[in-house]
């Protein structure tokens, strides 16, 4: 298994399916010429030709409706936003168009669309640059939403991604471009979309992580184990639908939940958790479940603020020793 | 459907233990209550009982294997029932637990956790004491949904629980160790760690330096709790040497009575522990422990006096609970029951967790004096002496005499100097004033 | 109309702009002219200035477009009723008096290959492709057999058969769509074209924007048309727009553009072929068409905002007895015929009414249908 960093699994697997099917293509803003923003799609344009790695005015809803006009119209687009904080300009397309013409015709149109990009914060970037958007798609029966960690994910869940009939909302991390990982490149292969991954068993307390958050996540479990405590962690992957059965199943086992989680407090993915976990494991419950977020503010441009606004590993940790009841 | 038997919590400060013998053969019957092995713990050699009818299908671990709490021993099911998912499942386990970091290391660390257990008399030294469920003036019980749950399925009566959790919710843990449970929460499996240190075999050429001895689950529990104790517990001495006489003659007095009557003796150490518990009662300060995670120092309303009992193994503390309200001849014949346990090794947990003073007594050895390690989380512990034939000067002339010193070590977070000399001051003149003993 | 001119005019803008020359660029300094113009002009399709024979229609399929308009007229007066038995429900936009668009489009269509888009006031068009009217009245009624399975209602007609691709709800929402859709056209090189429909109202929108600019910078098959009928809602053009002359809109883009006389349905047909036929060739373009409807913006709307008097005036320009006259005019067809066509769309709609009491309201279960085309997918119930 070669080991690649994020930007090129991400590269392998479009350019794995576009070679694959014909009838996908790629466009976005500096997604051809300029080789990507974040080099995410280099070489892409001399690989396919201009015919289907297209460069776009600064026009996202533009080219966001124009990815789903296409798509009903039986092509597989990837519509590339720079960062997912621009695709508010094109939100009407998302969840007005993308997300509800199949219900609206009755079924008779589908929608495979794949709208990737880095989300979440990045260093001082500040409030416009740094919003989280797992929560915000996730509201919306008709999309799905992915958000993933590593290499390896980012390459078999693209791919599932693409393959998909329904549009998908396909969260990165600009932060997490240059992470390598072992990539198990294969054609064929895939990772099923809903299905969460268990990256660490444990008995006493379950970690629910995604994105960035999967890390931190990791680093809290780390430090739980040279205490002796174990920590079970698991990357949902996939936001909604969401792999509840894996964290119900944990939770009923360990009793005790804690889950971090970059986006703001308010209605997150965080809070969803908790409620179904009240909601279905009530009775299996030693604990309140706990959530780690960003602060409940827009994301600030001073260093020493935004990095307190992230979710703190120690916070974290601290949460997991209050739930385990233990000091 | 085959049945697991994993390795229970027998002790609030057992993490691990080993099967020193097996009692059931592969292939027998078994019912619900046998019991199939004899573990030894930190404290004690106890018997594993199944919860489960079966045929014992496999002996997973030999005798002499360590297991940490919740390890696979033995599995239960019908006759020729395939098992293999079973040893999968903890095999996956333990490979997981092993790849996870270097055993030894990980183990220290575990030693060195700030909320490491309590060992020793196992009072819950690391964890809240129980407080009651229901708050002063608030009618509803705080409970976890589990521990509802798990009372529920028992047939616990809630309002009769201690919580232990924050405001005193009652959760997994009060309710598992009233039933019992194997586990109590958080588990906290052992990392992964070698074998037990059976002896290498050597090449036959060099001669051994050495017998290499393993460490046993008792001398790891004392090794690190006394450890503990000593380096956090700020010591300090205090000694009287009380005139004993008195003392001899009451003793004497009392053994003829018991004698007369068929009970057992009173022994100098029983008076002792009767003399401790009253003057206990009367300052509290020194019947109570720091808690400093809890932010608090407790005061005990019960006066639970352990002694320390010197076994092949180690040491020991059987605990007479409620010794101020107990006449001597009740304390001289639970001490001698528990001691006897303790050699037998069939301590259970009731016998040693829960003291709040303690006494050792190296008397017996000639030692004149000398001074203890204070059993956490007690304030003080009182190391006694043997009795001395000194001479005394009494109304100007030389005459024998007879003296025992006592060296109370307190923990000065707590106790400080004049604390314990006005503890000190009170036992001294209840050992030579024997008669108030009985008062 | 004003800006109605002469039947033949320069179909394409012709610019004459003065820019910075390449040689200038290679210069490597920023250029600016001394004076820079810009001159263009439209073509314009004027009512009653179009023969059929010229358009190379026969007189029976003039008497198919009076089928078709008339059928989308009865339809609607009908769902009108039915709206008022509370039949219907939720918005309910009329098409009435604008039928020349959506059938003089439809008749320009190679329907199956091509395709079309339009906002919310879709009944029109819809049934102009041959939407099946039991079918349109049915989704009215919020029944199992409506074209959308009764999940779509008035705002939201589909047919992927027919290439309607969907009545959309949001202004504007739809025209990067409709883009989007001659994209995969010119991609899939099958030779369709995609009408973009959208209303006056939807100029203000910055979809519309980005779509005209997109589609021209991709040179994709569309042909963008504002159905101009003079109000957004109530508030009429020159009071939403610093410039109400909706074709100059495709001057920014680049784009050939032409102003139609939407009550003719001949001037309609003929402006539609030719745009298509330039899509056809990968040229995006622009029409506005200017129209008029004769009811509220939706049910509930009384039209304070106008006159009788104007509404009087423009009801003497109904597309539909202009097209009745034209043939009887020329003596195509007599009232016999006429009268003839009237009962059988009457019949059409009464059967559609029928049709759509009878259909039953849609299981409960459907509702987790066609939210994705995953089977099995996960709802939180």
């Amino acid at each position: 298994m070669p080991e690649m960093q994020l930007r090129e699994a991400i590269r392998a697997a479009m350019t794995e399916e576009m070679e694959r099917d014909e009838t996908i293509f790629l466009m976005g803003e500096e997604v051809a010429e300029y080789n990507g923003a974040y080099k995410v799609s280099e070489g892409m344009l001399d690989k396919f030709g201009p015919k289907r790695v297209i460069d776009t005015p600064i026009s996202e809803n533009g080219f966001a409706g124009l990815g789903i006009g296409a798509a009903m119209n039986g092509l597989r687009p990837i519509i590339e936003f720079m960062t997912f904080n621009f695709s508010f300009v094109a939100i009407d397309q998302i969840i007005n168009n993308a997300a509800k013409i199949r219900y609206m015709s009755g079924g008779q149109f589908k929608i495979p669309i794949v709208f990737r990009g880095p989300n979440g914060a990045a260093g001082q970037l500040a409030a416009t640059h740094s919003t989280s958007v797992e929560s915000i798609y996730a509201i919306f029966p008709g999309l799905k939403v992915i958000s993933i960690s590593n290499p390896d994910d980012a390459y078999g869940l693209l791919k599932s991604a693409i393959r998909d009939d329904d549009p998908v909302i396909f969260l990165e991390s600009e932060l997490m471009y240059g992470m390598k990982g072992h990539v198990d490149l294969d054609p064929e292969r895939t990772i099923p979309i809903g299905k969460a991954r268990i990256a660490r068993e444990g008995e006493d307390v379950t970690i629910i992580g995604h994105n960035k958050s999967y890390w931190v996540a990791m680093e809290v479990a780390d430090r739980l184990a040279h205490e002796g405590y174990s920590a079970e962690v698991i990357d949902p992957r996939t936001i909604r639908p969401l792999d509840f059965d894996t964290i119900l199943a944990s939770v009923k086992k360990t009793n005790r939940c804690v889950v971090i989680d970059e986006s703001n407090p308010y209605a997150s993915i965080a809070s969803e958790i908790g409620f179904r976990l009240q909601e279905q494991a009530f009775d299996y419950l030693d604990a309140p479940v706990m959530r780690i977020t960003a602060k409940d503010v827009p994301a600030p441009y001073a260093k020493n603020l935004i990095e307190y606004y992230m979710p703190q590993a120690d916070d974290a940790y601290e949460a997991c020793k209050k739930v385990m009841y233990v000091n | 459907m085959a049945i697991p038997v994993e390795m229970p919590k027998m002790s609030d400060t057992m993490e691990e233990g080993v099967l020193v013998a097996w009692l059931a053969e592969e292939g027998d019957a078994v019912s619900a209550g046998d019991v199939i092995a004899q573990v030894e713990t930190d404290k004690a050699t106890m018997d594993l009982e199944v919860y489960d009818d079966g045929v014992l299908l496999k002996r997973v671990i030999e005798e002499g294997d360590a297991v940490p709490i919740g390890g696979l021993i033995a599995v239960l099911g019908k006759e020729g029932e395939d098992i293999s998912d079973i040893l999968a499942k903890y095999q996956a386990g333990t490979a997981e637990a092993a790849a996870s970091g270097d055993g030894a290391e990980a183990e220290a660390e575990a030693a060195d956790a700030p909320a490491a257990p309590a060992g020793g008399d196992g009072a819950p030294a690391a964890r809240p004491e129980p407080v009651p469920a229901t708050a002063e003036g608030e009618g509803r019980i705080k409970a976890s949904p589990l521990a509802r749950r798990l009372a529920g399925e028992h047939g616990i009566d809630l309002a009769a629980v201690s919580g232990s959790g924050p405001e005193g919710r009652i959760i997994k843990r009060d309710i598992e160790a009233l039933i019992g449970a194997p586990k109590a929460a958080p588990a906290r499996p052992e990392p992964a760690r070698p074998e037990p240190a059976r002896p290498e075999p050597r090449p036959a050429e060099a001669e051994p330096l050495y017998e290499a001895v393993p460490i046993s689950q008792m001398r790891k529990t004392i090794a690190r709790r006394l450890a503990e104790s000593k380096f956090t517990a700020p010591h300090f001495y205090l000694q009287v040497d009380v005139n004993v006489e008195p003392l001899v003659a009451f003793r004497r007095q009392l053994n003829e009575l018991a004698e007369a009557q068929g009970r057992a003796k009173v022994s100098f150490n029983d008076l002792i522990t009767k003399a401790c518990a009253l003057a206990l009662r009367q300052h509290p300060q020194v019947n109570a422990s720091y808690l400093e995670k809890e932010g608090e120092i407790r005061q005990y309303k019960a006066v639970h006096v352990a002694v320390a009992v010197a076994i092949d193994e180690g040491l020991v503390t059987p605990v007479i609970r409620h010794a101020d309200q107990k006449g001597l001849a009740q304390i001289a014949e639970e001490t001698r029951a528990l001691a006897e346990k303790a050699r037998d090794r069939k301590l259970q947990p009731e016998d040693y967790t829960g003291s709040t003073f303690t006494t050792s007594n190296l008397g017996m050895f000639g030692i004149e004096e000398f001074t203890a390690i204070i059993n956490p989380p007690n304030a003080c512990i009182l190391a006694i002496g043997a009795i001395r034939d000194v001479p005394v000067v009494r109304d100007g002339e030389v005459v024998p005499g007879k003296r025992m010193k006592l060296t109370l070590s307190c923990d000065h977070r707590i106790v400080d100097g004049a604390v314990g000399a006005r503890f000190l001051a009170t036992l001294q003149q209840y050992l030579e004033e024997p008669m108030n003993l009985l008062l | 109309m004003a800006s109605e001119t002469q039947k033949k005019s320069t179909r394409q803008r012709s610019p004459k702009s003065t820019r910075a020359s390449a040689e200038e660029k290679r210069n490597g300094q920023v250029a600016v002219p001394e004076v820079t113009t810009y001159e263009v002009s439209f073509a314009t399709y004027a009512a009653d200035a179009y023969g059929h024979e010229e358009l190379g229609l026969t007189p029976e399929q003039l008497l198919e477009m009076y089928e078709n308009m008339m059928l989308q007229r009865r339809f609607e007066e009908r769902a009108a009723q039915m709206y008022g038995k509370q039949k219907i429900a939720g918005f309910l936009h009329l098409y009435i008096g604008q039928e020349a668009v959506s059938t003089g489009a439809a008749f320009a269509l190679n329907i199956g290959q091509d395709s079309v888009i339009t906002a919310y006031r879709d009944h029109g068009i819809g049934l102009a492709l041959g939407m099946s009217p039991n079918a349109c009245m049915a989704e009215l009624f919020g029944k199992i057999d409506g074209c959308s399975r009764g999940k779509g209602g008035s705002m939201h007609y589909f047919s992927k058969e027919l290439g309607m691709f969907g009545g959309h709800g949001i202004v504007g929402g739809h025209i990067p769509v409709g883009t989007g859709i001659a994209f995969a056209h010119k991609y899939k090189g099958d030779g369709g074209v995609c009408l973009t429909f959208f209303g006056d109202g939807a100029v203000g929108q910055g979809s519309w924007h980005e779509a005209a600019n997109l589609a021209s910078l991709y040179k994709l098959p569309v042909v963008f048309i504002i159905e101009n009928n003079q109000y957004a809602m109530g508030t009429a053009t020159h009071r939403a727009f610093a410039e109400p002359d909706f074709y100059k809109q495709a001057v920014p883009y680049n784009l050939p553009a032409a102003v139609v006389n939407g009550m003719d349905v001949l001037a309609v047909y003929k402006a539609m072929k030719d745009h298509v036929a330039l899509a056809r060739d990968n040229q995006p373009s622009l029409l506005e068409v200017r129209t008029y409807r004769y009811r509220g913006h939706s049910m509930s709307d009384p039209a304070k905002y106008r006159t009788k008097e104007e509404l009087e005036q423009k009801k003497n320009d109904d597309p539909i007895l202009r097209l009745k006259g034209y043939l009887l005019k020329h003596g195509l067809a007599d009232n016999e015929r006429f009268d003839a066509i009237d009962e059988r769309v009457k019949q059409i709609v009464m059967e559609s009414v029928e049709f759509a009491e009878n259909s039953p309201l849609p299981p409960l279960e459907t509702i987790y249908e066609d939210v994705y085309v995953q089977k099995d997918y996960p709802f939180i119930s």
